[in-house]
């Protein structure tokens, strides 16, 4: 029935339809190429990544991905597996007696992807940038202690400390700070903490195309200075969701999923179980650690702390909790890390009965017809936080909390946010905590360094141990002594007398884990923690 | 109508900045000290003068009134900010990911439309039919399953299984089609059961039988006057919705990996990073106005009465 | 009173009604008999509940052919329509035989129009085109003297009071030149002064087209005043037939003689009728 209201109507109806549809057109005529095909038609390897790969800008931190930066910078020295440390674009150093003094030879054959040389020049811009923003980087230890860069010739250059550090050649393999960029990629002002102009490294890839929180394809450098990858492009997807990523594997979208925690447990069991997939576990990474706060009262006795210990059966709640995935740890730094091999402490089994004795002799008695022990009236009870967010912690907690039940032990457990358990952690109010260490190639001496610093929330849990002063000194000492073999007897104390004064109980070595395609081969996982696992990986069609 | 219009868009104005005053008095009122959440997503480990000299930075020790318009100002001028951990603008980062979650509300409105009028309609005028029980079915489904369960349902039987559509990501149509049916799900859900109820309601008004009387054929009866009051509830319903849509669709775009900003937004969450996520609330509340205005406008047109009540004619 | 077939317009017979129920069939109306003469306007009286809107809507065939039985014979202009087809039943309803609700305010399409409404009944009987029809409609209401036809097409319904809703509906009743009105409680939701503007209204229809008109009512002051016959209805079925005059002078049956009991006031309310007309 047209009248003009009608007529009005009609074309309302009309402008917004169009404009639906073209707002829908519009936005999805970005074609893209074929993409979505996998590996199958080019030289590629397709990979998942929970989030987008970042800036690219080797000297800045979050949101940049460590996996994503490691691809196209790189360090003077890197770190494999044994803690071996490798000449990579330093081909040799040397270190003065007082161990102040570093000059290193670099390597003379390397270009960065575009083309420019490689050289002592361009490291000690590097450096410099670094070190305008030394807030920035104060967490590495070497890098608040340097007083001086020098280029010595064009392809030698010297670094100096203010004090001895003999971890500097070690923190030197990080993935950031302390990888070089080219000319090109420094912007106007000189400081890349403002941004980069280009990601121009010496690295083995190039980015080649980039659209944010979609996909970053990384391309091989045809001028790479070593040995040239197999395969020709890294394909990366960003996929926040695991099992969605999971599902786009299954389908054959990704060739490679690799990482800590990016896929649930049972879905890695699942895809191991089809046979259908390569599946590789690491080599220990980390240690998951139970922290106790020996400032609290129930806390302070060394026996409460051991009976702890023995009355759990750990081998059974790692095996449980992460169906094998994770291994039980006896030692708070995994084995495999530079002087960590030789630890002197001794393994605690489970064992209830012990437990119970050891409750017994620290004056923690059972009261007729109650379930928790007392002792002075005070029942035996404290609390454990977690991360709310880590199905594993929150796993073990109850697993503990019904374990040490059956001990006469109340455990209350709190999930937190993980920032508030880092903020909880630092200003000591805590009972008991999870902890891990950073790993390779941080660790030992970043473990050690963080215990006895204040402010990080161990030097404070640790500080009714008897040897408390004794222990500081040495970890003072160990970082500065220049003596190898002084510093492994150090790093055996330490260690030693840490986890046997028992406030710190090594709980499971946390591994990474990776999954593949068939048809992909050569894959290894990577010694640094931090770094890419596409060396040497090759694809075939 | 032009007036109602007006009057409409001069009173969006006290609410939006009601909603600044809140946004603003409760990030101040949060624990989290914006110089401590700088550092924190920034990764440097402050010292305390570092945190005083930010707070100054930040103006946080002037009075809170002129904090607010200071802020006010800025808001006007559409400067929400630099984020604290990429130092890009905030309007710039929101904006750049918006036509993504457009695009997919747009998609996921047009899908709830397209299937629940339809249903809806004819669930109400054939009660008791095969159609009508099928959306009975398909409301029970909609409101009872989790969103991000049907986006991996989805993804399981029509892509990975059949491999009509891709697993996730943007870029054609057909990345467009899962994520849409995803979220328009719990509309279709809400708005068949709805316009049925709807269509069943007015099937008793006196104007059907009136219209029958005159000899109106049965199908202009239900396809024109039925249909076009009984939709109007629901057009509402649906306006209302928009606002949740677009500020909602984070599960979905975290599932299928959209790039929109809803995930952004959760990234910013978890970041601390306060200028983000205050630009978000603030856009929010802006959609949620407008979006509700627009409805406003569409029900006017198709029903008059909305505009015209207190114009009688005797 | 049984007068030859060929007369009457609309020739009811044996008309019974059963609806479905839990239990079983039950019946709605039973031997429903009755006539109507070309420009007869026959009165239909009787409490709520006594099937006067079963009878109408018999006669419109709008009940629900799924759980209702209709028995019977219902003519108009000597064809059947019980059971005739719904392509056919619409050529007649708002043709021949028009209908005008109790509820003036309710009967419209709230969001179209009076225009709209009237054009779309004229289009939907006529080969007319909008501009005719429209023109049509106009024509019509101002015959009724309806004031301001133009703005009221413009007019929603809502925009309109109820005496004027009623005068408009009548006024498309009318306009196709129905053989037979039902009008079912006309006055009803109407002030004195609109009641008599309707009834004026429809007399003048009668008068000018011949339409015969059903009129129900349960008020006897408006059937006392309009019809020339009238039927009682209780329970179901029709309990007195007679012309207005004897029913109201002579009641014969107890029941009516109780109806016209109960309602003294108005009948005697009725004598200022007669002047104002």
């Amino acid at each position: 029935m047209p009248n003009q209201i009608n007529k009005k109507r009609i074309s309302l109806m009309s402008a917004i339809i169009l404009i639906l549809a073209i707002t829908l057109l519009g936005c999805s005529s970005e074609t893209k190429e074929s993409t979505e095909s996998t590996s199958k038609n080019s030289n590629m390897i397709t990979f998942a990544w929970p989030r987008d790969v970042g800036a690219l800008n080797p000297h800045v931190y979050n949101p940049n991905q460590l996996f994503a930066q490691s691809m196209v910078y790189e360090p003077l020295v890197s770190y494999q597996d044994g803690g071996e440390l490798k000449p990579h674009l330093a081909e040799s150093w040397k270190i003065s007696e007082d161990g102040t003094e570093y000059v290193f030879n670099l390597r003379q054959d390397v270009k960065f992807s575009d083309g420019t040389s490689f050289n002592a020049e361009i490291v000690k811009k590097n450096f410099d940038t670094i070190l305008t923003n030394i807030d920035l980087h104060s967490w590495l230890g070497f890098i608040p202690k340097i007083a001086q860069t020098e280029v010595i010739d064009e392809h030698t250059f010297k670094l100096t400390l203010k004090e001895p550090y003999y971890p500097t050649i070690q923190e030197l393999a990080v993935v950031r700070p302390v990888r070089f960029l080219g000319e090109a990629g420094f912007p106007e002002s000189g400081d890349t903490s403002e941004g980069i102009a280009q990601p121009v490294g010496t690295g083995p890839w190039v980015l080649d195309e980039y659209k944010v929180d979609e996909y970053a394809i990384f391309k091989r450098n045809e001028n790479y200075w070593g040995e040239l990858p197999n395969v020709e492009k890294i394909h990366v997807k960003v996929i926040p969701d695991a099992e969605t990523r999971v599902l786009a594997f299954e389908k054959g979208d990704l060739d490679l999923i690799y990482g800590e925690g990016v896929i649930n447990l049972d879905a890695f069991k699942q895809l191991q179980s089809t046979e259908n997939y390569e599946t590789s576990v690491s080599e220990p990474v980390a240690t998951r650690q139970l922290v106790m706060n020996t400032n609290k009262e129930q806390l302070s006795d060394l026996r409460v702390r051991q009976a702890l210990h023995y009355g759990f059966d750990k081998e059974a709640m790692v095996e449980g909790v992460t169906s094998g995935l994770e291994e039980k740890a006896d030692y708070i730094l995994p084995t495999n890390f530079p002087y960590t091999s030789n630890v002197d402490a001794t393994t605690v089994d489970y064992n209830v009965e012990k437990a119970k004795q050891l409750l017994d002799e620290a004056g923690w008695k059972l009261p007729e017809g109650k379930d928790i022990r007392e002792k002075d009236g005070k029942p035996l009870e404290f609390e454990l936080m977690y991360d709310s967010a880590e199905s594993i912690q929150k796993l073990m907690a109850e697993t503990l909390q019904s374990e040490w039940a059956g001990l006469g032990v109340k455990l209350n457990i709190v999930g937190v946010e993980l920032t508030t358990q880092v903020e909880r952690f630092k200003a000591n109010e805590f009972d008991m905590n999870f902890f891990s260490n950073y790993g390779a190639p941080y660790d030992p001496h970043t473990y050690v360094n963080i215990v006895a610093t204040d402010g990080f929330g161990f030097k404070e849990a640790i500080s009714s141990y008897p040897n408390k002063e004794e222990l500081l000194n040495q970890i003072a000492e160990v970082k500065q002594t220049t003596d190898e073999n002084e510093r492994q007897q150090l790093y055996t104390t330490i260690l030693g007398s840490l986890q046997e004064q028992g406030a710190i109980v090594p709980i499971s070595y946390i591994k990474k884990i990776a999954i593949h395609q068939k048809n992909v081969s050569d894959f290894t996982f990577p010694a640094n923690r931090d770094e890419h696992p596409f060396t040497g990986i090759s694809v075939n069609e | 109508m032009g007036t109602y219009v007006l009057k409409r868009i001069i009173t969006i104005i006290p609410i939006f900045l009601l909603a600044t005053l809140l946004t603003f008095s409760m990030i101040r009122l949060s624990p989290v000290d914006p110089a401590e959440a700088y550092f924190t997503a920034a990764h440097i480990q402050a010292t305390d003068e570092m945190l005083e000299q930010k707070r100054n930075e930040f103006g946080l020790d002037q009075p809170f009134l002129i904090q607010y318009g200071n802020a006010l100002i800025k808001i006007c001028q559409f400067d929400f900010g630099i984020s604290y951990v990429t130092n890009k603008p905030v309007w710039e980062e929101i904006t750049s990911r918006m036509p993504a979650t457009i695009q997919l509300t747009i998609g996921s409105l047009l899908i709830a439309i397209i299937v629940s009028v339809p249903i809806g309609f004819l669930a109400g005028i054939k009660k008791n039919s095969v159609i009508d029980h099928f959306s009975r079915f398909l409301s029970f489904i909609g409101a009872s399953i989790p969103s991000f369960w049907l986006g991996y349902l989805f993804i399981f039987f029509f892509s990975v299984k059949l491999d009509l559509f891709p697993v996730q990501g943007i870029g054609t149509w057909k990345h467009l089609v899962l994520p849409s049916i995803t979220l328009a799900f719990p509309l279709i859900a809400l708005y068949t059961r709805l316009l049925r109820a709807s269509v069943l309601e007015n099937l008793q008004e006196p104007y059907v039988l009136f219209a029958r009387t005159r000899g109106i054929h049965e199908r202009i009866i239900m396809g024109k006057h039925v249909l076009r009051i009984a939709v109007s509830p629901m057009i509402t319903g649906l306006g209302m919705n928009l606002g949740n849509l677009m500020t909602g669709a984070i599960i979905v775009e975290a599932v299928f990996s959209w790039p929109g900003f809803g995930r952004y937004f959760i990234e910013a969450i978890f970041n601390r990073d306060v200028p983000v996520i205050q630009g978000y609330v603030l856009l929010a509340a802006g959609i949620f106005l407008i979006s509700n205005l627009i409805v406003d406008v569409i029900q006017m047109y198709i029903d008059p009465r909305i505009s015209r009540k207190g114009r009688q004619l005797q | 009173m049984m007068e030859t077939k060929d007369q009457y317009i609309l020739n009811v017979r044996d008309l019974n009604v059963q609806v479905k129920t839990a239990e079983g069939m039950s019946t709605l109306v039973r031997n429903i008999n009755f006539g109507m003469k070309k420009g007869q306007v026959l009165g239909l009286v009787g409490e709520s509940g006594s099937g006067k809107t079963v009878t109408s809507m018999s006669i419109l065939q709008l009940l629900n052919r799924k759980n209702m039985n209709i028995q019977g014979s219902i003519t108009l202009k000597n064809k059947e329509l019980n059971g005739l087809k719904e392509k056919e039943l619409r050529e007649f309803r708002g043709k021949e035989i028009a209908f005008i609700m109790q509820n003036p305010m309710n009967a419209f399409t709230p969001v179209f129009t009076i225009g709209q409404q009237l054009v779309e009944t004229i289009r939907s009987h006529t080969t007319l085109n909008k501009k005719q029809a429209k023109e049509l409609a106009i024509d019509v209401m101002q015959s009724v003297n309806l004031p301001d036809p133009e703005i009221i097409f413009k007019n929603y319904p809502f925009q309109l009071s109820g005496g004027m809703l009623q005068r408009v509906m009548i006024a498309m009743a009318a306009c196709l030149h129905p053989s037979v009105i039902i009008a079912d409680e006309p006055t009803t939701a109407l002030d004195l002064h609109n009641q008599l503007l309707v009834l004026r209204l429809l007399e003048r229809i009668r008068s000018e087209y011949g339409t015969s008109i059903l009129l129900i009512s349960h008020d006897l002051g408006v059937i006392s005043e309009m019809a020339d016959d009238v039927m009682v209805m209780q329970n179901g079925q029709i309990i007195e037939t007679a012309n207005v005059f004897d029913l109201f002078d002579n009641p014969q049956h107890e029941y009516t003689k109780r109806l016209l009991r109960t309602r003294p006031t108005l009948y005697f309310k009725k004598q200022p009728y007669t002047y104002m007309l």
